[in-house]
């Protein structure tokens, strides 16, 4: 198992880093939206994405809509290609 | 398995199927709104076409004019909803897919018009309009499967073109009673195909 990438290798992680891999490039969620649609609690959400982001996976961007501010999240290039490698190490483990 | 913060990991085949199961259910979410905008089109031609079979003009035109009105808010209202909390840096795809429908509606009208002032007798100005409208929204429904990979886009957009195409044979005014049932059924029960797949995907990973 240790051609696996530790990043993504839990359940939380994966499960973001997927939901993330399905935006087009370019494309970017808000917090709340991923929140929603990964049904996670804010805390949980934002400790998963620190360690996302720190590994360079994940974009965090701050903006402002009107007065409140915003996060968006998106999948750096070298995120999206661990998530395909990640998958595909899981295909190759499998046979 | 009970799993509080989501730090573990599964066995590799569940957590492939994990992040397979995720990926359906995020791409269906974000296309929730999609089955009730069908629905409305369902609906609005289902209604509308069968009032230009059984009601008396031109009262079938303004009730066929009404639903449609509706059906296009409703998507519009439902389009606006579901991009909430999505940006993106490359819109171009999406606005030249919006441009397409207007480019494609006035064509379609101009077109019509030019063959009316030609002469084009009434009952054939309802078959041209019908059919062509319907096969233009069958077209368009196609090329968003292609772009989104829906599948049910392009079930539903084929069907239409099918569906216009043969509506013609049929004469006035039975075409609208092929265009209506098949036309607008075809999409009310795509509608509620899409509903149901929409709600498994979801509940197959949030729980």
């Amino acid at each position: 198992m240790d051609e696996l990438d530790p990043v993504i290798h839990a359940q939380g992680r994966l499960r973001i880093t997927a939901a993330l891999a399905t935006l087009e490039p370019g494309e970017e969620l808000s917090f709340p939206r991923l929140q929603e649609l990964l049904d996670m609690t804010a805390g949980n959400l934002s400790t998963h994405l620190r360690k996302l982001e720190d590994a360079g996976y994940v974009t965090v961007t701050k903006a402002h809509e009107g007065r409140t501010p915003v996060t968006y999240l998106g999948l750096t290039r070298t995120g999206r290609r661990a998530f395909e490698d990640y998958t595909d190490a899981l295909k190759a483990l499998l046979g | 398995m009970t799993n509080t913060n989501g730090d573990e990991a599964l066995d590799p085949a569940s957590m492939l199927a994990l992040a397979q199961r995720q990926q359906k259910s995020v791409s269906s979410q974000r296309g929730s709104f999609v089955a009730i905008i069908m629905a409305g089109y369902g609906v609005a031609l289902l209604a509308g076409f069968l009032s230009l079979r059984f009601v008396e003009r031109p009262l079938a035109w303004w009730i066929f004019v009404a639903l449609f009105a509706a059906a296009i808010a409703l998507s519009i209202v439902l389009g606006v909803r579901g991009a909430r909390g999505i940006r993106s840096s490359d819109g171009f795809t999406g606005t030249m897919y919006g441009v397409s429908w207007s480019l494609a509606m006035a064509g379609l009208g101009a077109l019509g018009g030019g063959l009316i002032a030609q002469g084009l007798p009434d009952h054939l100005i309802e078959l041209f309009y019908s059919s062509t409208y319907t096969l233009l929204i069958g077209v368009q429904y196609f090329m968003a499967g292609v772009i989104w990979r829906s599948r049910p886009s392009l079930i539903v957009g084929a069907w239409l073109v099918v569906v216009a195409a043969a509506a013609p044979y049929l004469g006035l005014p039975n075409n609208y009673l092929l265009l209506g049932i098949a036309g607008g059924g075809g999409f009310i029960v795509l509608a509620i195909v899409t509903a149901v797949r929409t709600r498994a995907a979801r509940l197959a990973t949030n729980g």
